[in-house]
């Protein structure tokens, strides 16, 4: 793959993937409102003829062929309105669908025969077909327009050369019945413009052929629009699409276009069909086969890009102008000698650069929407599977953290959710004996508090068993007879996130192999978070995930070991405390420090970074508890607490256990944060 | 000298690929100048633990953190005694940068392709693997030095590991001000 390809192919796999997801909120929206998934019919025929086109125009044959079938089945749906349509088998076959694609889009795994799923869809067609239509001879499959699938055109990969691929698409073919029938309904008319590869000055020909068209039927609306800023990339990859108000006169205008300069071809397009003839005039930028910068985000493949705030940059670029101006001023200032004057201006300066500082970390604050519907997702699926019955309710969608802390924010949550509908809630018959409802209930809340967002899941499932609990720790050895006497419910509780660990004796697809909650453990933990459990068996559980909004800033305390400075973050940090000399003592060859009663192993940062040693008396103690991991850790000197901004660890280094990121201290040297958990890990492997 | 972007022409690239950066580390070495991005006095270098002898540790590029190496301790060449002269090559390096701490820089030199020949196989010198080819210059022999190999990624076992992948530059003086509070 070229560079050009594979910027094509980016842009492809993010623009497909805000589809699927889109898709999916669609489905998972019209499941959850018992709405009848008709009314998502139309959109989802649109996604699946965008999709269909763009996979084929990438060389993804697969997915456009099952993407063609669904269209399909869809279109069907929404042209002959069969009477009864399973709607459960719908949302199958499209979830299938949308799985399917995910898994293709990649051009190492694109090799996946969709054919199964291809029959099946054709077999629900035919189911409809019979049950519905009195005239089976019409052909469901309509030819799409402005799509090179497989016959017409050569996949672009053969021609890399074109300034882009979806120029070439202009088949001379006269509009697919579809879209003509569209055409006659009255609600008026779209046009796909396609512009030829050489043509220069994109934006300006955009104008000219709007302009034109606008001389014939008052009303014409263009998209994109001639102020958009991405417009000449858009109009190169996707043309111009004007939307007519009426369909009067169109072979007329079409001969028109087709004549002007640089034109490559006319056709009729699908405009998007849910809306209605009286607000097409509104060119709104939620049509998502352009720019939708509202909910594109959230998966780590899409990280490559992310849409923005039209607002937030404006205000940035305001900044950037305000800036320039004070470091003038305060240039004029220095100039003249006045000391005082350049000062305030400095201050000025200073302040207006924190305010960028500010804003363009707000531009990486994402909300949580697209996470939770992919949640919905998966709470449905384990549902399914499981045979449970679960009510699912969504709160705080909106609250925003920063795109690194969602990327890493699903897998445990999704493991949180599949364990609660698993092992949490109950079967429906339990329920029932035990006197409740025998629909469970799992709800998903986000919120923020100070500057960490709270993210809990609660069930009114069976609880955590106590008892069971700890048999079962014992048992795995993880924890002893001892320990588990003295133990406090919140301890029981945060057992169930040690490897190793499940409640469950026999292993489903789901859950039950001893993995998934330590996964919960491990990437909370990564992320700088806490988890709390609570639960009353009988009743239920609610764990909730603390989380710091931003990966890009932490709270930390600075250390001195012999000369060297680290950062250790504060979320891990219990106590600081002069150690007593007197208190220590040795345990098979490890120090320990006796302190409030309880026993800690020591660690020296000294030892680990091979420094001279120093006795205890010449320190302090900072008692580390991450996770319930809990040990003392030597070093020489508390510096202070701060914030600091964490800089990635350069890929080298990645694999360095312990590492949790480098900091720039104000003297400009690198300060090493340690990740006292992996720190501990890799001390004891050896 | 000054840095140039990583999406160079190719023009420019190709007046390039004969151009080569010569450093000594007791003996002088050349290092494709396309490899190079920059040259930077020597820095304070803070230590990471758990890696092999020849990474030094990671230095501060304009804010962001490169790994050093150690060319003497990779060449296995005695510690120089005042280490404060020294400069540090940062090059291009799988898919980031390295920092590659020398003597000095001492030329700036073409070698035409035909005055490029293979390593001789003969003798096990310790630095054999590092070296790419000889080439000549006035004369002279050039050991060329294959940036690539380095750094040894078997030395550092790789553990895959995801956070903080993204460049959270902008959050500096947030940090900053907070601290101040």
């Amino acid at each position: 793959m070229d560079d050009f390809q594979k910027e094509m192919f980016d842009v492809f796999v993010f623009e497909t993937n805000s589809f699927l997801e889109q898709l999916e909120a669609l489905l998972m929206e019209a499941e959850s409102r018992d709405d009848s998934i008709l009314e998502a019919v139309p959109e989802i025929f649109r996604i699946m003829h965008t999709i269909k086109s763009s996979s084929a125009m990438m060389g993804f044959e697969n997915i456009s062929k099952l993407a063609h079938r669904t269209e399909d089945l869809f279109y069907f749906i929404r042209e002959k309105k069969p009477a009864q349509v399973d709607k459960q088998k719908l949302t199958d076959l499209v979830f299938r669908c949308v799985d399917f694609i995910r898994r293709n889009m990649n051009p190492e795994s694109c090799s996946e025969d969709p054919a199964s799923t291809i029959q099946e869809i054709g077999q629900y067609l035919d189911t409809l077909a019979q049950g519905n239509a009195p005239q089976p001879k019409e052909p469901p499959m309509p030819e799409p327009v402005a799509a090179p699938v497989q016959g017409g055109i050569p996949a672009p990969t053969a021609q890399a050369d074109a300034p882009s691929p979806v120029v070439q698409a202009p088949d001379a073919t006269p509009p697919a019945p579809v879209f003509q029938r569209r055409a006659s309904d009255r609600v008026g008319c779209s046009l796909r413009i396609l512009f030829k590869p050489n043509c220069a000055m994109i934006g300006l020909r955009a104008f000219e052929l709007t302009t034109k068209v606008g001389r014939l039927q008052a009303g014409v609306v263009a998209q994109p629009t001639d102020d958009d800023p991405e417009g000449d990339e858009i109009l190169a990859s996707k043309g111009l699409l004007l939307t007519l108000p009426s369909s009067e006169q169109v072979e007329e205008i079409i001969k028109q276009l087709e004549a002007s300069p640089f034109v490559g071809s006319v056709t009729r397009a699908d405009e998007a069909p849910r809306r209605r003839a009286s607000d097409v005039a509104a060119p709104s930028a939620s049509d998502s086969a352009y720019t939708g910068p509202d909910r594109r985000s959230g998966d780590a493949r899409n990280s490559l890009y992310m849409g923005i705030e039209i607002k937030k940059l404006d205000k940035l670029i305001n900044l950037s102008g305000e800036i320039i101006i004070a470091s003038m001023g305060a240039a004029h200032a220095f100039e003249q000698g006045d000391d005082e004057k350049t000062l305030i201006a400095l201050e000025g300066l200073h302040r207006l650069i924190l305010d960028v500082q500010d804003q363009t970390l707000s531009l990486r604050m994402v909300s949580l929407r697209d996470t939770f519907h992919k949640l919905n997702r998966s709470v449905r699926d384990a549902t399914g599977k499981l045979q449970k019955k679960v009510d699912f309710v969504m709160a705080g969608e909106d609250t925003a953290v920063d795109r690194n802390v969602i990327d890493h924010l699903f897998s445990p949550l999704m493991h949180i959710l599949r364990n609660a509908v698993d092992h949490g809630i109950e079967l429906p018959q339990e329920r029932e004996a035990a006197g409740k409802p025998a629909v469970g209930k799992i709800s998903l809340s986000a919120s923020i508090q100070g500057d960490q967002a709270v993210i809990s899941v609660m069930d009114d499932g069976r609880g955590i068993n106590r008892a069971i609990v700890m048999q079962i720790a014992l048992d795995h050895g993880l924890i002893t007879q001892e320990q588990a006497q003295k133990m406090s419910d919140e301890e029981v509780n945060a057992l169930i996130f040690l490897p190793g660990f499940s409640t469950k004796s026999d292993v489903t697809e789901l859950s039950g192999r001893g993995v998934g909650m330590d996964v919960v453990n491990e990437s909370v933990r990564k992320l700088n978070g806490r988890i709390h459990v609570s639960s009353v068996e009988g009743q239920g559980t609610r764990i909730d995930l603390r989380i710091p909004l931003t990966l890009a800033i932490l709270e930390a305390l600075l250390v001195r070991a012999d000369q060297e400075v680290f950062a250790i973050p504060s979320s891990v940090v219990r106590e600081i405390f002069t150690p007593d000399v007197s208190t220590l003592r040795q345990a098979n060859g490890q120090d320990v420090i006796i302190h409030r009663d309880a026993c800690y192993p020591v660690v020296r940062m000294s030892d680990i970074f091979e420094m001279p040693h120093r006795s205890y008396e010449e320190g302090l103690m900072i008692l580390i508890n991450a996770n319930g991991d809990q040990f003392a850790l030597f070093i020489h000197e508390v510096l202070q607490q701060q914030s600091i901004v964490v800089k990635p660890t350069p890929a080298l280094l990645k694999s360095i256990k312990g590492l949790y990121g480098c900091t720039i201290l104000g003297s400009g040297q690198v300060c090493l944060i340690i990740d006292v958990v992996g720190l501990l890990e890799s001390r004891v492997k050896r | 000298m000054s840095e140039w972007t990583d999406s160079q022409p190719t023009q420019e690239q190709d007046e390039l690929l004969h151009k080569y950066l010569v450093f000594s580390v007791d003996e002088s070495y050349a290092l494709e100048l396309s490899k190079v991005r920059e040259i930077m006095e020597y820095k304070p270098i803070t230590r990471v633990p758990e890696t092999p002898a020849y990474i030094v540790g990671v230095m501060n590029r304009h804010g962001s953190v490169v790994p050093v190496i150690d060319m003497r301790k990779r060449f296995h060449q005695p510690d120089l005694e005042n280490a404060s002269r020294r400069c540090t090559i940062i090059i291009r390096f799988d898919g980031g940068h390295l920092g590659l701490l020398v003597d000095n820089v001492t030329d700036l030199i073409d070698i035409a392709p035909e005055m490029i020949s293979p390593p001789p196989q003969v003798g096990k010198s310790y630095s054999h693997v590092f070296i790419k080819a000889i080439g000549i210059y006035k004369e002279q022999m050039v050991m060329i030095v294959d940036a690539d190999k380095l750094v040894n990624l078997d030395d550092l076992a790789a553990l895959p590991e995801e956070l903080a992948e993204e460049e959270p530059a902008a959050a500096e003086k947030k940090a900053g001000r907070k601290a101040k509070k």
